[in-house]
This record gives structure tokens, C-alpha cells and sequence, in this order.
């Protein structure tokens, strides 16, 4: 079969996985026993007559049976309309596309911390197995599961915000994306919203600077959750690449130990760290709900936090299924990237 | 060099093991000697006071006796994270051994499970008990309904290899029944290896849950959570930082005991490391 039908196939799949998730969550907002649906479309305390409310459940079709509300939602879903959401006072789709940027500014630095970190860190706990470095490598990397994500995020303040400022030292910022300062007196007309590239293209050098700086601590916190599984999944991957033959002929044919370990056995023993991208990703976009209530970052989670203060589960839910459409389609990607890249994978 | 790895295992799983039971029991214990005015008397005259011989770990803008506040939450805590995980490993492995015995079931719980697994936990967590209403009883059961996935995917893995092996046939063929065959041989070969994850899944919903009631769910001000005192801490966070690092150090504990024993069992029970 051809690269083409592969992709289609593999798209097609994608469509029923997408289908399957749009189940669950309809399911999570229409189908939990003692839970009016309409609540969530209407401000607690919010005084409103009968006639409004049966008529909103009219319009909203909630006094249809599930399966008809269902194809409502997945048509409406469709056509953009996620709902209306009181936290934002937007719709929900749009509040979370503008708020996309911010928080995938964030889960890239965290990326790439953790690969940067996370790889290597493996690697080496894999060529010194069961010796020092291997167990202080697995050490850490329990005790990097076992943090507190948030907990971590406020000890960072405490320890390179609010310390430093006491004595008079230079510290890092510990909340927003950028300093208030520095948006009022060089303020960055928005080109695709990621503010890193726009202070680029626009050439403003303070706004950079300041941003970079903002992203610091929550990247490192965020980055912990990540980080973890990488060194894990990477260790394990370089030991069972170790084990195999074309290593030991490598070996002794004579070619440098450093030669083998980078071109023979990383680029095969990374494959799996790739092939997790999707459920990283997931994992960080999870994490970045805590993190960015943590340090104030104006990104999807922190938005979808203060939904859930506000009740506002229409929000919450659109959230829910924007991370996992999110995960599906890196999923996809990864994989058609594969096909690509390793001559093995058979479509 | 085996051996050397599984003494380092052993001895840090050993540590796991004590650290856990120490906490657990504090937890068991904490309201049998703690009184409950502890948690109601406000005492705004011993507000913020810092961690001393008085008070272990400070007091909190309430007054209150940190240090108890921490232990009462540690038995809330341990008791969710357990309970939630208890349900998920009965819900899921019934799930799973049914899928791996019934080929009718087969395809459609494999496809469920694949779809619960493909979104985060705590993004679905989140969403299930934003939707039941935020309360300590709705986030236990948003955590349970994340966390039996993954327990029914092993577990029919598991009883479908075993359903393979050699003895099976050769029992069936002495003519041992199905009904014996699945409950008698084949269920306890299964159950070991996907029990052996538990622990270490208690410290995942442990963290999991600390962090949900951190961004809002916890059950408010009047009873002891250590996410929730971690949130209440925050805002004193330059004033008295020992608000929010004890409650934390408490999580981080608990949750590295519990991941210890979790990895020690998992390289025990691992079928692939079995000789």
C-alpha cells in the first residue's frame, strides 16, 4: 500500500478517535445522573423566570433525548460554536484560540528543558547501569514524579523572586508573561500572538528580553513533569538498544565508543521518546492548568482554572476537548512523521 | 550485577515501605488524638507565628496549630487517594479480565478504554467534577472515573497471554472446567502484575488530587487538605512560608514512599523481567 493511502487511513482513524473523544465529553456534560445540564449555561444566584429558563432549554434543544442533543453538539462543535463561556466573556472556542499562544509559548521551553536535560541524563544513566551515576539519575527522576507541581512552582518564587528582591539581588520574575512596564512604555502589536517571535519580527529588543525572563521559572516548573518520563522512557530505550547486535559489531570493528553510542545507538534509542510526543504533550498541557495559575500566566489553564471557580463547566469541558483534539492530532502527526523518517514502519 | 540492583531496589523500596507506614499510621491516628477544635477555633491572637516549640510548624492566619492541620489532612488525603485507587483496580481489572475472556467484548471495551486514555487525567478529571459541582466527594469520583483505564488495558492483556500458555491446555484437556480454569488458575496468574501498580498509581492520584483542589476544588477553609492549605498558604507566602513548604514537604513524602514501593513492585512483577 502506497504512503498516500497510509495517511488517509491514518486520518480517518483520527476522524473516529475524534468522534469517540466528542462522545466522552458530551457524555461528562450531558449525561451525569443529577446534573441539569442547563446549570452550566446560567450564573449561580443569577434570578431568571421559568418561562426564560424552558424556553433557553428550548433553544439549547436540552429537551431533546441524548442522542438527538448529541448530534446538536457534534454539529455545532463543527461550526466553531463551543458554547459561550461566562469566565471569558467570549465564546468558548475564540477565548481559548487567544489564549493558545501563551501557553504554547510555555510547553515548548518546557520541551525543550526536558529533552535538553531529560535525554542525556538517560543516556548516561544507561551506560553506567547500576553504578553511580544510574542511581542518582533514577533518584531523581522519583523524586522528580514525586513533586507537587504547584508546590514546586511557589518554592521557585520564594527561592528566585521574593529572596533575591530582600537582599537587594538581582532575581527572575515570578508572575505574567511579560513586565507591566515594559507593555506600557514598548507595547508589542501581536503578529501571530507568541510574543517571543512577534518581539522579534517587530524588532522590539525590551519586550524579548522581558518576556524571556518571564518564562523562566514557569518553564522549569513545568518542565518537571516531563522530565521524568523522558529520562525514564530513554534509559530504558538505550539499555534494550545497547543489547543488540549491530552495537557489538559496531564495537568490534573497532569504532570509537563515542562514535557508536551518538550515530548508532541515540538515533535508534530516541525513537520512543518521539513516539510519546503526543502523550507528553498531553501531560504538559494537564500541567500548564496548575503552573499558570501559579505564576499568573495568561495562557488556556489558568483560564480554565478560573472557569471552574466560576462554575462555568462549559468552559472547563471545551477546555477538556481542545487538550484532547490537541494530543489526537500530534499523535497523527507523529506518526505520519515516522512513515516518513524510518524505512521499517510499514504502512 | 543483578543482585546489586535488586539489593539497591530492595533497600530503597525497604525505605519506601517505612516512610509509607509511618505516614499511615500518623494518618489512622491523627483524628483519634487531634481534637476537632483544632480545625474550629480561630485564634487570630497567635496568628502567623513561626514554626517553634509551642507549635512545630507554625500557625496559620487562623491561629491553628499547623502541624495538626497537616495530619488530619494527611489522613483525608490518604484516605481519597486510596479509596479512588481501590475502585479504579476492582472496576478496571473486572473490566479487563471480561474483555479478555469474552471475544463479544473484546473490540468495544479496548475502544472506551483507548478513548479515556487518549485525554489527560486531570484535564478529564477536571471536567467531571467541574460538571458535578466542586466538592470533595465529586473529585473522588472524576478521579476514579480517570484512573480504571489503564487497570482494565493490563489486565486483559495479561489474561489474554496467560489464556495462551501451555498449562492451560494441558488442564483443559485433564478436563478442568471453565469456570475453575478462569477463577482458579487463570485470575490470581493475572492479578499480581497489574496490582503491582497500585502503589504507585495512590501517589499519582495523591498529586493529582492535591493539585485539583489546589486550583479550586478543595473543600474549603474548615477541613484540613494539603492542597487546599497549600492554596491558603500562598498568600502569605513572604510573611510565613512555612505555610505552604510543610503541607508540601508532607505531599512530596508521602508520594516518594509511595513511588519507591512503586517501582520496586513493578520490576518484581514485571512478566518480562520474570525468569
Amino acid at each position: 500500500m502506497g504512503f498516500l493511502s497510509y495517511v488517509l487511513r491514518r486520518l480517518g482513524f483520527l476522524g473516529l478517535v475524534l468522534l469517540g473523544v466528542s462522545m466522552v465529553v458530551f457524555f461528562v456534560l450531558r449525561g451525569m445522573p443529577g446534573v441539569d445540564p442547563l446549570a452550566a449555561y446560567i450564573a449561580p444566584g443569577l434570578p431568571i423566570s421559568q418561562e426564560a429558563l424552558s424556553s433557553l432549554r428550548k433553544q439549547l434543544h436540552l429537551d431533546e433525548p441524548l442522542p438527538v442533543q448529541y448530534f446538536y453538539y457534534v454539529a455545532n462543535l463543527l461550526r466553531g460554536d463551543w458554547g459561550y463561556s461566562r469566565t471569558a466573556a467570549q465564546p468558548v472556542l475564540d477565548a481559548l484560540l487567544g489564549r493558545l499562544p501563551a501557553t504554547v509559548e510555555l510547553a515548548i521551553f518546557a520541551v525543550v528543558l526536558s529533552v535538553a536535560i531529560g535525554v542525556p541524563a538517560g543516556v548516561i544513566a544507561a551506560l553506567r547501569k547500576d553504578r553511580a551515576p544510574d542511581i542518582a539519575v533514577r533518584v531523581v527522576s522519583i523524586t522528580g514524579i514525586s513533586f507537587p507541581v504547584f508546590w514546586l512552582g511557589i518554592i521557585l518564587q520564594l527561592v528566585f523572586f521574593y529572596y533575591p528582591a530582600t537582599l537587594g539581588l538581582p532575581g527572575l520574575p515570578s508572575r505574567g508573561r511579560v513586565a507591566e512596564e515594559i507593555a506600557l512604555l514598548s507595547p508589542l502589536a501581536p503578529v501571530t500572538g507568541f510574543h517571543l517571535i512577534d518581539s522579534l519580527v517587530r524588532g522590539n529588543v525590551p519586550f524579548f528580553v522581558s518576556t524571556l525572563r518571564h518564562l523562566v521559572l514557569p518553564a522549569i516548573a513545568l518542565s518537571l513533569i516531563s522530565l521524568a518520563a523522558i529520562v525514564r522512557i530513554m534509559r530504558a530505550s538505550m539499555l534494550e538498544v545497547l543489547r543488540q547486535d549491530y552495537i557489538l559489531l559496531a564495537r568490534s570493528k573497532g569504532l570509537p565508543l563515542r562514535i557508536v553510542i551518538v550515530r548508532h545507538a541515540l538515533r535508534n534509542a530516541i525513537t520512543p521518546v518521539l513516539t510519546t510526543a503526543g502523550t507528553t504533550l498531553g501531560i504538559l498541557l494537564g500541567g500548564a492548568v496548575v503552573v499558570e495559575t501559579v505564576f499568573s500566566w495568561p495562557g488556556m489553564g489558568s483560564l480554565a482554572a478560573q472557569g471552574i471557580l466560576n462554575n462555568d463547566s462549559v468552559l472547563v469541558v471545551g477546555f477538556t476537548l481542545f487538550v484532547a483534539t490537541m494530543m489526537v492530532v500530534v499523535n497523527l502527526a507523529v506518526d505520519v512523521l515516522y512513515a516518513v523518517v524510518d524505512p521499517r514502519v510499514r504502512y | 550485577m543483578r543482585a546489586l540492583r535488586l539489593i539497591w531496589h530492595s533497600k530503597l523500596a525497604t525505605l519506601g515501605v517505612v516512610l509509607f507506614s509511618g505516614i499511615l499510621v500518623a494518618a489512622i491516628v491523627a483524628p483519634l488524638v487531634i481534637p476537632a477544635s483544632v480545625v474550629r477555633d480561630v485564634k487570630f491572637s497567635a496568628k502567623l507565628s513561626p514554626p517553634g516549640a509551642a507549635h512545630w510548624f507554625g500557625t496559620d492566619d487562623f491561629g491553628r496549630d499547623l502541624f495538626s492541620m497537616v495530619l488530619l489532612a494527611a489522613h483525608l488525603d490518604l484516605r481519597v487517594a486510596l479509596t479512588v485507587v481501590f475502585a479504579a483496580l476492582v472496576v478496571g481489572t473486572v473490566l479487563g479480565a471480561i474483555a479478555g475472556l469474552v471475544e463479544r467484548l473484546d473490540e468495544p471495551l479496548m475502544r472506551v478504554t483507548d478513548i479515556f486514555l487518549s485525554i489527560p487525567s486531570l484535564v478529564l478529571a477536571m471536567a467531571i467534577a467541574s460538571v458535578l459541582g466542586r466538592s470533595l466527594q465529586n473529585l473522588s469520583i472524576a478521579l476514579i472515573f480517570v484512573s480504571w483505564p489503564i487497570y482494565c488495558r493490563l489486565m486483559r492483556g495479561q489474561v489474554l497471554s496467560e489464556k495462551q500458555k501451555p498449562y492451560v491446555r494441558a488442564l483443559r484437556t485433564l478436563g478442568v472446567g471453565h469456570t475453575r480454569m478462569i477463577l482458579r488458575h487463570i485470575i490470581p496468574n493475572t492479578l499480581f502484575p497489574v496490582v503491582a501498580r497500585a502503589p504507585a498509581d495512590v501517589g499519582l492520584v495523591l498529586i493529582t488530587m492535591a493539585a485539583l483542589s489546589y486550583i479550586g476544588f478543595g473543600p474549603g477553609p474548615y477541613v484540613p487538605e494539603w492542597g487546599s492549605l497549600v492554596a491558603a498558604g500562598q498568600s502569605y507566602i513572604f510573611q510565613a512560608p512555612w505555610l505552604v513548604i510543610f503541607p508540601g514537604v508532607a505531599i512530596f513524602l508521602t508520594s516518594l514512599s509511595l513511588n519507591l514501593v512503586g517501582d520496586w513492585a513493578r520490576d518484581v512483577f514485571d512478566p518480562r523481567l520474570r525468569s
